[in-house]
């Protein structure tokens, strides 16, 4: 065997020396427009009354988080600006949302990003919402611009549903991507209709699922309010991030540690082997705004 | 009963000739009724038919045919995996209405063998009972059980009294109506019983599980591919957890091969002992008998590790009295 690959023992050795995933290279970053940042920030922000306890969302509280969340990111002066930094007039963006039945993206955070996208100066006809027509969906065929958003949830074979696996309907044969646990997921970000368009991440985090039974996976025993958004300008960080709360939680709920079965390899690999992002929490400059109770990280 | 009914008949026509005749008939056609009744009796029910179409005031209209790896992952897309790695031959749902009441969806896998069945049963459940076929768990809303070459589960997306009453009432009628029942994969006797956690057996013969209690590594170096058979199982108490893998390969030498992978990858630097300590201070150790491997994982101490092997060794040897 010529080539080294991750054993438990490596990541445990690495871990002794300098903190796990030291091995892991570090992504380039993503350059807002008119800025020097490229720090991998990621923002996570809660708010205790972002869901009711049904566990349906408030409009209110988390079109305000979006907004505190994407300024805190950016840096800008306010709203309109920190949107701005993210989305020129010009742009041409497609909302890649969730659809999945059990947990969708919840429609007022999708109105709210395009409400916020209009104010940027885009031409409402310019932008399109959509998840499983995003092929021939015209606003996505000639899009400039990509807003990524979907809730986080265990998931049968890839470990997780992320960020990274969102753009699995940018292919019309998902069950391609599938080989090895959905190991190459990142490579997504690398089809002509994607590549380069990414302008922002939003991992929902306000039920997330973690932990699934039966076919379709979904019981809602396993769903908690976390009430969380989780925003970053690197799926990969903001995937990395999630993974680390669904593994908390799994292992405060089970009594003891429960590994995502399989293990939600295409995060780390997204960082390793495909250079998209870093999944390397101590490389990830985490901003943790609001509700602190039961953060999990 | 119906030969001593046509012998009563025969007794009454006195042995006349031409009362033979008929009485011939009548063993013959008795016979052939026996015959078709017992077959009756033994006839593999098919299940994928069986399901009602209505139950104390449910309906079901709707009967999805699943037949294929391709309506699978348009069924149920991602998850359609677990399935396939498991031999999934065919499946069936139903879904059951009533007006003010959440919906129940019944799906019923022929996973081609009951291995298979107890494989994917094995790989979603954490807590087993015998309520159902051979083995289930209920967990709010959703019963799952296998039987034989099946498994089934039962689900609602909201547990109401009414919906958790009809789901029990279905997999009654399909736990009773599934009337073959199947074995476990043989590779679980290699399991030793002492201080095993039963629940926790998962059998596997797809590379993709292995990590399932335990990472152990990214790749297949255990070169376990998606035929090789497999099982991992949690020993001890929570807190207190070792792992144990097995896998057992059709060859010697492919076994030698994976035992070579693992002590090459795990200890580069040829620091290999028969009971390692590992970074984490948890103790491990791997061992090949003949085509099989063996590994233990995460022991609380040396002590523990070797008598979990010693346990080990004595299992094999019952199992296969001519190991040396």
């Amino acid at each position: 065997m010529t080539k080294r690959i991750l054993t438990r023992r490596q990541i445990i050795k690495d871990a002794t020396k300098a903190g796990i995933g030291s091995a892991l290279l570090l992504n380039p970053g993503i350059n807002l427009f008119g800025s020097d940042v490229t720090k991998t920030r990621v923002i996570l922000i809660r708010d205790e009354k972002a869901v009711d306890t049904d566990g349906n969302p408030d409009p209110q509280t988390i079109q305000k988080m979006l907004d505190n969340a994407v300024q805190k990111l950016t840096g800008g002066a306010d709203i309109k600006e920190s949107w701005k930094k993210i989305i020129r007039r010009e742009d041409i963006v497609g909302i890649k949302s969730n659809e999945w039945g059990y947990l969708p993206t919840p429609s007022a955070l999708e109105n709210w990003i395009k409400k916020r996208v209009i104010e940027a100066g885009v031409d409402a006809n310019n932008i399109s919402i959509n998840d499983r027509g995003v092929l021939s969906d015209p606003v996505f065929q000639k899009s400039t611009a990509l807003i990524n958003i979907r809730p986080m949830r265990t998931h049968a074979w890839s470990g997780v549903g992320s960020l990274l696996k969102n753009y699995i309907m940018f292919t019309d044969s998902p069950s391609s991507w599938h080989p090895d646990s959905c190991a190459d997921l990142a490579k997504l970000f690398e089809l002509p209709m994607v590549k380069g368009k990414t302008r922002l991440n939003i991992l929902v985090m306000l039920t997330p699922l973690f932990h699934g039974v039966g076919p379709h996976h979904f019981n809602k025993k396993y769903v908690w309010p976390y009430m969380g958004l989780i925003v970053s300008l690197d799926p990969v960080a903001a995937d990395s991030v999630g993974l680390q709360i669904i593994q908390a939680k799994r292992k405060e709920f089970f009594g003891e540690d429960k590994p995502l079965n399989p293990p939600a390899k295409h995060i780390y690999l997204a960082d390793t082997r495909h250079h998209l992002g870093t999944a390397d929490l101590k490389k990830i400059d985490l901003i943790r705004i609001g509700y602190k109770e039961g953060i999990l990280i | 009963m119906l030969l001593s009914h046509f012998v009563k008949i025969y007794d009454n026509m006195n042995c006349h000739l031409y009362g033979k005749l008929i009485y011939n008939k009548l063993i013959g056609t008795a016979l052939l009724i026996v015959l078709l009744l017992l077959n009756m009796k033994h006839a593999k029910t098919n299940i994928f038919e069986e399901l009602p179409d209505s139950l104390n005031g449910w309906t079901s209209e709707n009967v999805i045919l699943l037949n294929d790896k391709v309506s699978l992952y348009d069924y149920i897309d991602g998850g359609a995996e677990l399935y396939i790695s498991y031999g999934f031959k065919k499946a069936v749902s139903r879904k059951y209405i009533k007006q003010g009441q959440p919906e129940v969806i019944v799906e019923i896998f022929d996973m081609n063998t009951s291995e298979n069945a107890f494989g994917v049963f094995s790989n979603t459940r954490y807590e087993e009972d015998s309520s159902f076929g051979q083995g289930s768990q209920y967990v709010e809303g959703a019963l799952l059980f296998w039987k034989g070459k099946y498994y089934i589960s039962v689900m609602t997306t909201e547990e109401t009294d009414e919906s958790k009453g009809l789901i029990y009432k279905l997999g009654r009628i399909i736990s009773e109506r599934i009337t073959e029942t199947g074995n476990r994969p043989g590779i679980i006797d290699l399991l030793p019983s002492e201080g095993l956690d039963k629940s926790s057996i998962l059998y596997f013969y797809h590379y993709i599980w292995v990590n399932s209690f335990y990472f152990i590594a990214d790749e297949d170096f255990l070169l376990i591919g998606d035929k090789t058979d497999a099982v991992l199982a949690k020993y001890g108490s929570q807190g207190n957890r070792s792992y144990v893998l097995i896998i057992q390969y059709d060859d010697n030498e492919t076994a030698g091969k994976a035992y070579n992978n693992f002590i090459n990858e795990y200890f580069p630097e040829g620091e290999f002992r028969a009971i390692s300590q590992l970074e984490d201070n948890k103790w491990m150790s791997v061992k090949l008998i003949d085509n099989t491997f063996y590994g233990v994982f995460n022991g609380i101490t040396e002590e523990y590790v070797s008598a979990l092997l010693s346990d080990i060794e004595l299992t094999y040897k019952k199992i296969n009295i001519d190991y040396k």
